[in-house]
């Protein structure tokens, strides 16, 4: 049966060649849009050199502080003109590291993707893009997008959701240029498509847009409280399910997928050959869309997390092991019998480095997810240097490896330096090595620092400080390999910008022509049972297995790309709900406790101002059930404790210190005094300087939308609700803690400034677990105890 | 009432096992369905796709040219 469709294809081949002879054929003149593919790869070079040039500010943020109260000695201080990098509000590492995150994600490797989808798909569909139009809304509604990006996240506006930081207008942008623009162009583009065979890339494509719609639109949900301020419709334990179902997913629908498409488009093409296996490019693409999905909640072990949802995480993310490793060698292979094509190609250098990155991490990447490797590699450096072997190793090369190809195919001329291209290579290669190789060792460093113990069972190092001065050295390391990174791409912005000097006057535009698609008829075969006396059932059964290996009604979904995309959809859309509904729905995963309590208007406010400062990106709220993690910071969090947490900030990685039981363990003045200056009361301490907190007005006014938006969401704002009642309560609570501080000696004049309300909000941070639960008829602390006690007998259970 | 209130009433419990086993299922199915033996010739003309850029040719010349 398949033979002989085979053959008709081949026939419709031929047919198409003697198209002159043949009087029912009828071929169709058409040429391909490479303008839209010249634009997104300039724009790719661009956001490219920004993303990591904000990537190297970030990196010389975390080992400034260390230098820039060095005295030399005669009494000058040489690197103190640094300051700047520690105390400007709009350059503190908490808001441009998500600038570095999604400038890097979503405008570099963005940009590459949409550069490589429509260069390929174009020709492997054998038309032209659908909409001339759409693909120029795409693409400036797309430049739009990161600018507003680059505007407001320096300025505080966040979500503070890793990777998903940017507010809600521009939530919608996306939503509306991804799927409204991109996502129906390309799919109309399939339909009218003059190839019969939807080649793999294509599958990925497909799955890329479908999915990361499903994941920006679902992770994005949020109630706005004025143009520049939303809140998650989920709280806590939730939200940090549905957020790193979201992060995870990225990863793998937007870093890895269309890299993958790229790859066994770009890959055959540089190497002028065929890939490997074309089988076991549909076993990667089917493994992948099946097995990801569900791999989400690995970033969550040991967490409030219930342990069923963390284990299935560590289960699913094992088994992509394989899979990854199929695709990867698949890709490395297509290179069999041409290996001597490497010595000379910075196309194939790219590629084949990129490629073994991507086995790298996706061998990491499972083994980090491992629940005993976990324990030591979350919250440190380690993941930092996993994500980097990623970017920099398996995104970055295809990508430039892509651009090296297209650059003098697509401007039409010669590439101005072959021999540019192989230095960007070596120093590109070099510069990863001196990033991943020191930040491995930091991270394993600390994690162990963080655990270690002395004779007498204490903590050796009690103070977190020491366990970061340590890493100094390694971060310095770090800075020298991310210039190297920086350097390489500044070469490749050069020859491109020479390439495209060298153009010619007016671009060569060929005019192709293919017969139309017709459609095909497939007629489903009649089979007859083979077995001799059998019952029933078993003729039944012999029949349906003829049915499925014939395989009539697979060549049915690929020729037709919706019921394809609808099964893609199907996919990753059940794997997802199943995996999440449960978490909603089971009331024991999240046991409440009767003395959590919502936060009071002004610790909302300093909430607000914790979430706007990034403070997340360096101080996580998780405690995990550690014996290292409970000494050190007490006890260890409950899924009840986050339930008033829209969004949750648990935070991925502790450049300082935990924070969930914050509240309580040092004066109001101590944290003034912290926020003002961390150095005055810690010397080793690299966080940023806050005294613009100090200056800075709290708008009093505001924190009434906020706590109804927050009453609007569930939480039991009562009274407060009320017009002018919560500013009311926060000016009161405001003062109070004001006047505590002018007791103890500290400044005057904070009750109305912005660190009033994050001190609140700190000073609370933790603190209701240990408060006795409240009752109609005042506080029981009998009741409180007991309640406590259930509490604790219930998540020993877990 | 919260909503999820409502959903915990509905005991969904089983679904991420039973869902796990659906999928492991279609999985293995599509690997079946992948590794016939007659799919060959099929995928050795699509592997074949990117390389044939010019819009008239049929794949298989391109292969031939790199042969």
């Amino acid at each position: 049966m398949a033979e002989s469709q085979v053959a008709a294809g081949t026939r419709t081949g031929l047919m198409g060649r003697l198209g002159e002879r043949h009087e029912r054929v009828h071929l169709e003149q058409y040429s391909y849009d490479d303008d839209i593919v010249r634009k997104f790869l300039t724009v790719t070079v661009v956001w490219g050199l920004v993303a990591f040039l904000v990537g190297l500010i970030i990196a010389l943020q975390l080992v400034v502080p260390s230098v820039i109260n060095y005295t030399t000695a005669s009494g000058s201080q040489p690197f103190a003109f640094l300051t700047f990098l520690t105390n400007v509000p709009f350059l503190t590492f908490g808001r441009l590291r998500p600038l570095h995150t999604n400038a890097a994600i979503f405008a570099f490797a963005g940009n590459a993707i949409f550069a490589a989808i429509y260069y390929s798909t174009q020709r492997l569909c054998k038309t032209r893009m659908w909409s001339d139009r759409l693909s120029r809304l795409h693409f400036w509604g797309w430049q739009l997008i990161i600018i507003l990006a680059a505007l407001t996240l320096p300025l505080g506006i966040t979500q503070g959701k890793e990777y998903a930081e940017l507010e809600w207008p521009i939530d919608i942008l996306i939503a509306a240029v991804w799927l409204g623009f991109f996502g129906t162009n390309f799919f109309m583009t399939l339909k009218v498509r003059r190839e019969r065979h939807m080649y793999v890339a294509l599958w990925f494509y497909i799955a890329t847009i479908v999915t990361v719609t499903m994941l920006h639109v679902v992770n994005s949900l949020v109630i706005p409280a004025g143009l520049f301020k939303s809140y998650s419709v989920y709280a806590g334990v939730q939200d940090a399910m549905i957020q790193w179902w979201y992060g995870h997913n990225a990863v793998a629908f937007f870093l890895t997928t269309p890299f993958l498409g790229m790859m066994y488009y770009f890959m055959p093409k540089a190497a002028e050959r065929p890939v490997y296996s074309y089988r076991l490019s549909i076993v990667h693409f089917w493994s992948l869309v099946f097995i990801y999905i569900w791999a989400g909640p690995h970033h969550l072990h040991y967490t409030a997390l219930p342990t069923w949802a963390s284990t299935l995480g560590m289960l699913f993310s094992v088994m992509l092991w394989m899979p990854s490793w199929g695709g990867g060698i698949n890709g490395l292979l297509t290179l069999r019998g041409a290996w001597y094509k490497l010595t000379d190609d910075p196309v194939l250098k790219f590629f084949v480095v990129g490629i073994t990155f991507y086995m790298m991490s996706t061998f990491e990447g499972p083994m980090l997810s491992v629940k005993t490797v976990n324990m030591l590699s979350h919250y440190t450096d380690w993941t930092i240097a996993h994500v980097h072997g990623g970017t920099l190793g398996w995104n970055g090369f295809m990508t430039f490896g892509m651009i090296y190809w297209l650059a003098p195919r697509i401007f039409q001329t010669n590439l101005y330096s072959k021999k540019m291209a192989e230095w960007h290579f070596w120093i590109g290669t070099l510069g990863i090595l001196l990033y991943v190789i020191p930040i491995y060792v930091a991270g394993i460093t600390q994690g162990l620092m963080w655990r270690a113990f002395d004779q007498s069972g204490a903590l050796a190092f009690p103070d977190f400080v020491e366990t970061v001065a340590k890493l100094m050295p390694f971060y310095w390391i770090r800075v020298i390999g991310g210039t190297l990174y920086f350097a390489g791409a500044v070469m490749m912005g050069y020859n491109v910008l020479r390439t495209w000097m060298a153009r010619p006057a007016v671009y060569e535009v060929p005019v192709l022509s293919t017969p139309a698609l017709r459609p095909e008829r497939i007629v489903r075969p009649t089979f007859r049972s083979r077995l001799g006396g059998n019952t029933e059932l078993g003729h039944k059964g012999d029949v349906f297995i003829q049915n499925l290996q014939s395989a009539w009604w697979h060549r049915v979904l690929e020729g037709v790309p919706s019921k394809f995309i609808f099964w893609t959809i199907a996919a990753v859309a059940v794997a997802s709900v199943l995996e999440i509904i449960p978490m909603f729905a089971i009331r024991s995963n999240v046991p409440s406790i009767a003395s959590v309590q919502p936060y009071t208007p002004l610790e909302l406010a300093g909430r607000d101002i914790y979430v706007g400062e990034g403070c997340y990106n360096c101080h996580s709220q998780m405690i995990r059930p550690l014996w290292a993690e409970t000494k050190r910071y007490g006890e260890y969090s409950k899924p009840g404790e986050f339930v008033y947490d829209h969004p949750f900030q648990w935070g991925s990685r502790r450049i300082g210190p935990d924070l969930a039981r914050e509240g309580g363990m040092r004066s109001s003045l101590w944290h003034v005094l912290h926020l003002q200056d961390p150095r005055q009361s810690s010397p080793q301490s690299i966080m940023p300087a806050y005294p613009h907190l100090l200056d800075d007005p709290l708008d009093f006014a505001q924190i009434q939308t906020r706590v109804r938006v927050n009453a609007m969401l569930g939480v039991p704002y009562g009274e407060a609700v009320r017009e002018g009642k919560a500013a009311e309560m926060a000016r009161t609570q405001a003062l109070k803690l004001a006047d505590e501080i002018v007791q103890a000696d500290g400044p005057k004049g904070l009750e109305n400034k912005q660190i009033i309300a994050l001190v609140a909000y700190l000073q609370r941070l933790g603190t209701d677990i240990s408060k006795p639960a409240p009752s109609e008829t005042g506080t029981d602390p009998a009741a409180a105890a007991s309640a406590k006690k259930a509490e604790a007998s219930r998540t020993a259970d877990r | 009432m919260r909503m999820s209130d409502v959903m915990s009433g509905l005991g969904l419990a089983a679904f991420p096992i039973a869902a796990m086993a659906l999928f492991l299922l279609v999985f293995v199915g599509v690997i079946w369905q992948v590794l016939r033996k007659s799919a060959r010739a099929e995928f050795d003309r699509a592997a074949m796709l990117p390389l044939s850029d010019s819009g008239e040719s049929d794949p298989a010349e391109a292969k031939e040219q790199i042969r």
